[in-house]
């Protein structure tokens, strides 16, 4: 008798659905169905995209949907991840000591050293006295170079400039002297009158070289030793600009703080293990591993870990309708990074690279209502509808479907809050581990570390290749491969770093150099998702020794994930272990894992009865 | 085919202000590149000859409230980017652009003005 048997998996982004024509327990075809999924997974608004996978399936089979005799759906994986992150180091202006930025086009070149001195003032100046000309942006530049050159002609010794607009080259051209002039400056009004400063521009496709080096600013403002220490971050946050002014005030100061970033306490059964956020991840990290176990994770009260692993728990209870008080973070990840923040009490959004710890947290929930679920979609469309077995134990199955691969094996699913493994063992046992950190946290790395502000944007540079707008009719694509087209390009891509999407192009707004974006996506994709891998094989690992396993296959959407397949096989194959995307049922490349395992489980149980 | 044209620079064709050509080139200027401005009573052919013919390729033309960039760059026999406007800082942007196509630099925005 021949019966149609669904799988159907209902993950996070998409459901999908196996369905199998079975003749006396034998598998005679099987078709494949995938569909968004809809509302949140477990809920009865799942519904609607249940049907539709089911229906997509159907047609490829060339039955309705009716004639379906069981539908099988999984146990969904209890875990669910949330990330955040805390920045450890803040540098701060006190009163306004420091522009350093890189406006496109300074003027001029060299070091001028002098006091502040309003462009209206030039006619009190004094002939002793050296002077950096303000010039705020209600003044023409036409005007503004003709009173610098009749302040030249008095013999005032005007050694640089600081202007609000982009007037740099205007200004300097028009002059009959050439000074360092800095453009671009935003609020010119907090540039402090009277007061000692230095202007520096270096030439085009230099940086600046004095005021990035603490003692050059020592030499140019006569600073003590003791007074050296303080301005090395001033010294710091200038590296590698072509332009920068720096100006001293009796009580200015430039200085690192480090903010109290708090404990992560880990409880182990009796025992509790802590770490400092502000030591780094490598500490964080290491305390992981030293507590095995983990039955919940805190942060010390009244600090910013505190508040951050109580905001998951909360987000998390809600999220699966817990009591708060039952929802216990099983394990995290933390990762070290370096991000651009907008340096406090700026004068033109000059920004400091601070340090910063990303940490991601998995909390095992109580099962989602699949059960209701089944209910309710046998109700809806009058078919038996059956829970097959838990995500990642039909997942291994479905994996091994893949041509070459043999037991023990051992799958990975990246998802986006979670990484989750299962390892099948010779005798047919699986071995489910979850652990913290996964998609979205390599989103979050690339959103700060580019500071994009765009998690959106972050996204997509995380999922797809860049390419560079070289000129009106050709792109070059991150691997040095150029592609022609025939219609001009729009111009507001011109010159610009896109995101090449199915859907078509992104332009990224960052000065970032595409290989820069490059290298920060592969980082963070090595930091989370690469350690991760290695981390999972560590915790089924027997022996601790990851060289024990063979075979290692990714499945789920995020193996779908460009270069992540590469990187891991590159990593992998230095432990002699065979690793690379699944290829399920050796057509549906790593997707229809779980709904496969779903059907094949579903085979191995008729033809054992 | 390449005229002699001199020096490479940018040139600025305008039928009625001076004063929106100079704005232009202001623009041109601040990006570094030489520019030269020559009035015409049909500045959009004189660009576009002009653009096809020299060394950097590019010209403006400015025909009344008409701001528009020509390069060589573009094969269709238009403006590649044009705007209307008289505001000073927009045919200011439109020289910075023009420079920018030179430079290969992305173009600056003219919605912010």
């Amino acid at each position: 008798m021949i019966e149609y048997v669904a799988g159907v998996d209902i993950g996070n982004a998409t459901t999908e659905t196996a369905l199998g024509q079975i003749e006396d327990g034998k598998l005679l075809t099987c078709v494949s169905g995938i569909s968004p999924t809809t509302g949140l997974k477990g809920t009865n608004d799942n519904i609607a995209g249940i049907v539709k996978s089911l229906k997509n399936a159907a047609e490829k089979m060339k039955i309705e949907i009716e004639a379906i005799d069981l539908i099988r759906i999984n146990e969904a994986t209890p875990v669910i991840g949330d990330f955040a992150m805390e920045t450890i180091t803040e540098t701060i202006i006190t009163e306004s000591t420091l522009i350093g930025h890189n406006p496109d086009t300074p003027g001029g070149t060299g070091l001028g050293i002098g006091r502040t001195i309003l462009i209206e003032d030039l006619d009190k100046a004094d002939e002793n006295e050296d002077y950096i000309v303000v010039v705020p942006g209600t003044v023409d530049f036409i005007d503004a170079a003709a009173a610098i050159n009749r302040a030249l002609e008095r013999n005032i010794s005007i050694q640089g400039a600081i202007l609000q607009k982009d007037d740099g080259v205007l200004i300097n051209n028009r002059i009959n002297t050439t000074i360092p002039i800095v453009d671009e400056v935003e609020s010119i009004g907090r540039v402090p009158i009277g007061m000692t400063s230095a202007v520096e521009v270096a030439q085009p496709g230099a940086c600046i070289e004095s005021l990035s080096n603490p003692y050059g600013i020592a030499t140019v403002f006569n600073l003590s030793a003791s007074e050296t220490k303080q301005i090395v971050h001033i010294a710091k946050a200038l590296i590698g600009n072509r332009s920068a002014v720096v100006i001293k005030t009796p009580a200015g100061e430039v200085k690192e703080r480090k903010i109290p970033a708090g404990q992560i306490i880990l409880h182990s059964g009796e025992r509790i293990y802590t770490a400092e956020v502000d030591s780094g991840s490598k500490e964080i990290m290491n305390t992981v591993r030293k507590a095995g176990g983990i039955d919940n994770v805190t942060g010390s009260r009244g600090t910013n870990v505190g508040g951050m692993l109580e905001k998951v728990r909360q987000n998390m209870a809600k999220l699966t309708e817990q009591k708060y008080n039952t929802v216990f973070i099983k394990d995290i990840m933390a990762v070290d990074t370096i991000v651009p923040k907008e340096v406090q009490g700026n004068l033109a959004r000059e920004f400091a690279m601070e340090k910063a710890v990303g940490i991601a947290a998995m909390v095992k929930t109580e099962k989602l209502h699949m059960r209701r679920l089944a209910a309710k979609v046998s109700e809806e469309l009058g078919i038996p509808v059956e829970i097959g077995g838990v995500e990642g134990s039909m997942a291994v199955r479905g994996a091994l479907t893949t041509p070459g691969t043999e037991k023990p094996l051992l799958v990975l699913d990246i998802g986006a809050g979670s990484t989750d493994a299962c390892l099948l063992y010779k005798n047919n046992e699986t071995k489910p581990i979850h652990l913290a950190g996964a998609g979205n946290m390599v989103t979050m790395l690339i959103n700060a570390e580019l500071g994009l502000d765009d998690f959106e944007l972050a996204e997509d540079i995380k999922k797809y290749p860049l390419a560079k707008v070289e000129s009106l009719y050709h792109i070059r694509h991150e691997d040095g491969s150029v592609e022609f087209f025939n219609e001009a390009i729009d111009s507001s891509m011109f010159a610009r770093t896109v995101v090449i999407k199915p859907s078509g192009w992104e332009i990224i707004r960052s000065k970032q150099t595409m290989e820069k974006i490059r290298q920060v996506r592969r980082d963070a994709k090595d930091k989370v998702l690469i350690s991760n891998i290695i981390r999972a094989l560590e915790r089924v690992s027997v022996t601790g020794n990851i060289t024990e396993f063979e075979h290692v296959v990714l499945v789920g959407g995020s193996s779908l994930d460009f270069e992540l397949g590469n990187m891991v096989t590159e990593s992998l194959t230095y432990y002699g272990i065979v690793s690379g995307k699944a290829n399920i049922r050796s057509t549906e490349g790593p997707r229809n894992a779980v709904a496969t395992g779903l059907l094949y489980t579903y085979l191995e149980e008729v033809q054992n009865d | 085919m390449i005229n002699n044209y001199g020096k490479p620079h940018i040139r600025i064709y305008y039928n009625k202000s001076i004063k929106a050509a100079e704005y232009a080139g202001y623009g041109i200027e601040e990006e570094g590149i030489p520019y030269e401005l020559f009035p015409d009573n049909n500045p959009e052919s004189c660009a576009l000859a002009y653009a096809a013919e020299s060394s950097l390729g590019i010209a403006l033309s400015i025909e009344g409230g008409r701001i528009s960039v020509f390069t060589n760059k573009y094969k269709n026999e238009e403006a590649f980017i044009f705007c209307e406007s008289h505001n000073p800082d927009m045919i200011r942007i439109m020289g910075q652009n023009a420079a920018r196509i030179v430079k290969n630099i992305p173009l600056l925005p003219l919605e912010n003005i």
